[in-house]
């Protein structure tokens, strides 16, 4: 038996590859109630839906290679063009759909308007459902000739099972559904199968599909009227049947296409616009009203074509009900205490963006913090390495070594060989140390503290300047450092909450980190559940610390429950990826791990504190040094349970949390 | 390098005018784009189109192209040159950019930004109007010769921010961007190349374009033009297709072992 657990990192990255974009891949049971079968693999917008295990065959690799081709099948309606269907290519195509009027469209897609020209237009549907099907596992067995025998050996279990019918694919599938569809319409499969035979063609494309779905309409609908009674259920127009909505999709996906090159083009038109202002200056030139006024047309369209991209975003939102749209996921295990062991893919962890736009509050946060990064600035400063080091007596460099030539001479006169090593070059001294600060975002980290927070700067921030210098942060002008208006600070004071404080803790860190050179990543946590483990990225490792990651981390914000082993985990993940000789983990929250099912009961802590101390043992074994920074006084009792006492610390004031921070990480990489 | 033989090279799009022209001009070019795409096939086919097909001075020139694959270690001295003991004595040996300056050939630096920092100073001397070498060492600047012409080429991609171009280095430069290949040009660049036919030829393409969906995962580079065509050469030599996509793609692209697991699943369903 193969479980789809097992399978899913290889089978996510298979479907990426083919696909060219990603895909989340997951257990059917999150769909349906029923005990899944392959023929009820599906696929939406964001995922496909396979079974939670496969035990078809005796061999591992025949189930995963069914996974395989079931994800073709899959994904086959992407690549061979379901849903670029085009409304109006079908009627030129079509002599049967111009004999209707075209139905008028509003936000319909247009395989909607297809079946709106059908008296029946479940009945046209169905067939064209089943049709399209065949049609895109023929297109997918000649691009893909190696999943034939996978495919072969599945429809030889399904002959083998009598019983397994209704489980055949293809064309004879396609037959198999239309006859239980039918059900007591005679003839019907004999007559149909002469109007299916050309979707077969290597040609054969989604309105072929549509050719061969009007002629078995036609053949069946008399029939039907006089053979069932369930006419009715033929004529209702149902609203938001899968395939319509994920045409939605596809074509919200062009329209994303379009407003990207719409952005170019106007920015393109803004250097045009600069350079014919410059001109103008220069006196040699009216200036070119033209371009202007071209660009206005464009900034219009620009925003209506955004705001229809938004509308019809929701609406798919609603429709498809997925939130997780655009990132990827990744499952973990988790550690089951009670039964001592791991829960296989237990949690979905998705990698969530803390901001798509940039907002500015990352650059006004460190401004108000700069009278104390500059000081801890500095302090790293002066522990990083020298930049290079002349090495002597090497076999390549820019200079001869004098001592290392004189040596040569003497071995040559006495007649022994001598050393090839006569150069001295300037080797560059480095530290390889990668580092991830993790920082919870549960929802409690919204508590206000009741201690006298750091010093800051009260200027006005409002001003802040826009534009920092990121190689330098924060300039030595303390000049303008505004010792402070006691009742603006009080003011402040009230609001202060843990995150803030989590929050500056980072920026400080990240402005020493800029002196040290380590590379570093700034990723937050939260999440709900299991299947929910929200993963922020503020910073990845070797992004630079520009503006957007200022505001990321600016944008961190209290959000659900603490789930800490998956995000742990996770991390760990990206630390390893870094190829880093020195990775660190530094983990700051403000209590224990608790979720909606962190255990059997939530009021129970010990199921997360145990998973939450595996996930470090194993990051340790996995040769990432890991750290818990706590603001949590009663962090003693159960951090103690989590990792040895030399990997914790305790933060009696919250506000001392910067500090504490700095001293962690300059103990744990050996400043 | 010498060249023989005109190096094969499919253009893909009017690189071959852009470049005739910027060398008309003496003006220096960068090249973008990923590694194993093309870039230096196309600076060869350049080259024997400029000096071994024309008729002026430049046909007569021994090594036209002078190629530096520059790494983290590689300094201004491996450019310039440096004093050499031979003998009693120490004597001074032309590295190869000062011997591209002085004898007018080709000067190509592969992956520019791998090497030191101390080498874009050289690059700012030779790609302005000044068009000279100083060389500390012998106290000596030397002019380059009227054909000279630096191509520098590298990877936006998958370098770290830390090692980008400076705009200041960037700017003297014009820039030709390169990428892979589309599906069907590829698949004739690989049947060429190995001499396989057109039929297996354009499925180890399609391998090509499916791989390269994974780029995000621990190789960005994708799988190169190159790769491709060494898979078809195995082929050509009796390999059978998914042992020779295994040995030359699977386990070149990726140490992750889910990843080469996911592009051994690409390669499988691809051929027959």
């Amino acid at each position: 038996m193969t479980t789809l657990v097992e399978v899913e990192r290889p089978l996510s990255l298979f479907a990426e590859g083919i696909a060219g974009r990603y895909f989340h891949i997951r257990d059917l049971s999150e769909r349906n109630d029923k005990e899944a079968h392959v023929s009820d693999a599906s696929h939406d917008a964001y995922s496909v839906y396979l079974p939670t295990t496969i035990d078809y065959f005796s061999i591992h690799a025949d189930n995963a290679a069914t996974y395989r081709w079931l994800i073709l099948q899959q994904l086959g309606f992407r690549e061979f063009g379901t849903y670029h269907f085009d409304i109006q290519q079908a009627r030129r195509e079509c002599d049967e759909l111009r004999e209707h009027e075209s139905p008028e469209q509003h936000r319909e897609s247009d395989l909607e308007m297809l079946f709106r020209h059908f008296e029946y237009s479940v009945l046209a549907r169905k067939l064209f459902g089943m049709i399209e099907a065949a049609r895109i596992e023929q297109a997918v067995l000649r691009h893909y000739p190696g999943a034939i025998r996978h495919r072969k050996r599945l429809q030889k279990k399904f002959d083998d099972d009598y019983n397994d019918k209704s489980l055949e694919d293809g064309i004879n599938g396609a037959m198999e559904g239309l006859r239980g569809f039918l059900n007591g319409v005679a003839y019907a499969q004999t007559i149909l199968a002469d109007f299916v035979a050309p979707i077969r063609e290597p040609l054969a494309t989604v309105y072929t599909s549509v050719q061969a779905t009007i002629h078995c309409y036609r053949a069946l609908a008399h029939l039907v009227e006089t053979a069932t009674d369930h006419v009715d259920d033929l004529t209702g127009t149902d609203d938001g049947p899968p395939m319509e909505w994920l045409q939605r999709q596809v074509r919200l996906e062009d329209w994303q296409d379009d407003l990207d090159s719409m952005n170019a083009q106007l920015a393109a038109f803004e250097l045009a616009e600069e350079s014919a202002d410059k001109e103008v200056v220069m006196g040699e030139t009216d200036g070119d009203g033209a371009i202007r006024e071209a660009s206005t047309d464009m900034v219009r369209e620009r925003d209506q074509v955004q705001r229809r991209i938004d509308m019809e975003r929701s609406a798919i939102r609603h429709a498809l009900g997925d939130e997780h749209d655009n990132v990827r996921s990744y499952l973990y295990d988790e550690w089951d205490y009670l039964n001592s062991q791991y829960l296989r893919g237990w949690c979905r962890v998705y990698e969530e963006k803390l901001i798509d736009d940039q907002t500015g509050d990352g650059v006004t946060l460190l401004h108000k913090l700069r009278p104390l990064a500059q000081g801890v600035r500095k302090r790293f400063e002066q522990i990083r390495p020298s930049g290079y080091q002349r090495v002597n007596k090497v076999t390549d460099g820019d200079e001869l070594y004098l001592s290392a030539v004189v040596d040569v001479r003497a071995d040559l006169r006495v007649g022994s060989s001598p050393d090839e090593r006569v150069y001295s070059r300037r080797e560059r001294q480095k530290r390889d140390v990668a580092a991830a600060f993790l920082v919870d975002l549960s929802a409690s980290t919204d508590d206000p503290i009741d201690q006298a927070p750091i010093a800051t700067s009260t200027t006005d921030h409002s001003d802040a300047p826009s534009e920092v210098n990121l190689r330098d942060p924060y300039p030595e002008d303390d000049d303008e450092f505004d010792f402070d208006l006691e009742s603006r600070r009080e003011a402040e004071e009230a609001k202060r909450r843990i995150i803030d404080i989590q929050r500056e803790a980072v920026i400080l860190m990240a402005g020493a980190m800029e002196g040290l050179g380590d590379q570093y990543g700034v990723y937050g946590f939260s999440g709900y559940g299991h299947d929910c483990v929200e993963f922020y990225i503020a910073k990845e490792l070797r992004q630079a610390l520009d503006t957007r990651a200022l505001d990321a981390i600016a944008a961190m914000t209290p959000k659900r429950s603490t789930r800490m082993g998956p995000a742990i985990r996770h991390a760990a993940t990206k630390l390893e990826a870094s190829g880093a000789t020195l990775k660190v983990l530094m983990i700051i929250s403000d209590g224990f791990p608790q979720d909606c099912d962190y255990g059997p009961d939530r009021g129970n802590h010990e199921y997360g504190v145990q998973d939450t101390a595996k996930a470090l043992r194993e990051t340790e074994q996995r040769g990432i040094k890991s750290f818990c920074i706590t603001v949590d006084r009663s962090g003693h009792d159960y951090l103690r349970r989590m990792c040895p006492e030399e990997h914790y610390m305790v933060i009696e004031e919250t506000e001392e949390l910067p500090t504490a921070l700095q001293k962690a990480y300059r103990r744990l990489t050996h400043l | 390098m010498a060249l023989q033989e005109e190096p094969y090279y499919l253009p893909l799009g009017d690189e071959v005018a852009a470049f005739e022209a910027a060398y008309q001009s003496r003006l220096p070019v960068l090249l973008k784009g990923p590694t194993g795409c093309g870039k230096t096939r196309f600076v060869e086919h350049m080259t024997w189109r400029l000096y071994s097909q024309t008729e002026s001075d430049r046909h007569g020139l021994k090594e036209p192209l002078i190629t530096v694959s520059c790494h983290e270690d590689l300094t201004a001295t491996d450019l310039v040159g440096r004093y050499l003991l031979k003998g009693d004595e120490t004597v001074w040996q032309d590295g190869p950019l000062t011997q591209a300056v002085r004898t007018g050939a080709l000067c190509y630096l592969d992956e520019i930004v791998e090497a030191r920092k101390d080498t874009t100073v050289l690059i700012h001397s030779l790609t302005d109007h000044r068009r000279v070498l100083p060389i500390d060492k012998t106290s000596e600047i030397v002019s380059a010769h009227a054909d000279f012409l630096l191509i520098i080429s590298y990877n936006p991609g998958y370098q770290s921010v830390l090692k980008d171009l400076k705009p200041s280095t960037r700017q003297r430069f014009v820039s030709l961007t390169f990428d892979y290949p589309t599906e069907d040009r590829e698949a004739e660049i690989i049947a060429h190349e190995s001499g396989i036919d057109a039929e297996i030829a354009k499925r180890l393409a399609t391998i090509g374009v499916k791989v390269r969906n994974l780029r995000e995962h621990g190789f960005e580079e994708g799988v190169s033009t190159r790769l491709l065509i060494y898979a078809g050469e195995l082929i050509k030599r009796g390999i059978e297709p998914r042992r020779a996509s295994e040995i030359a793609i699977v386990h070149a692209v990726s140490d992750d072992v889910a990843v080469q697991q996911a592009v051994s699943d690409i390669v499988d369903v691809i051929w027959p």
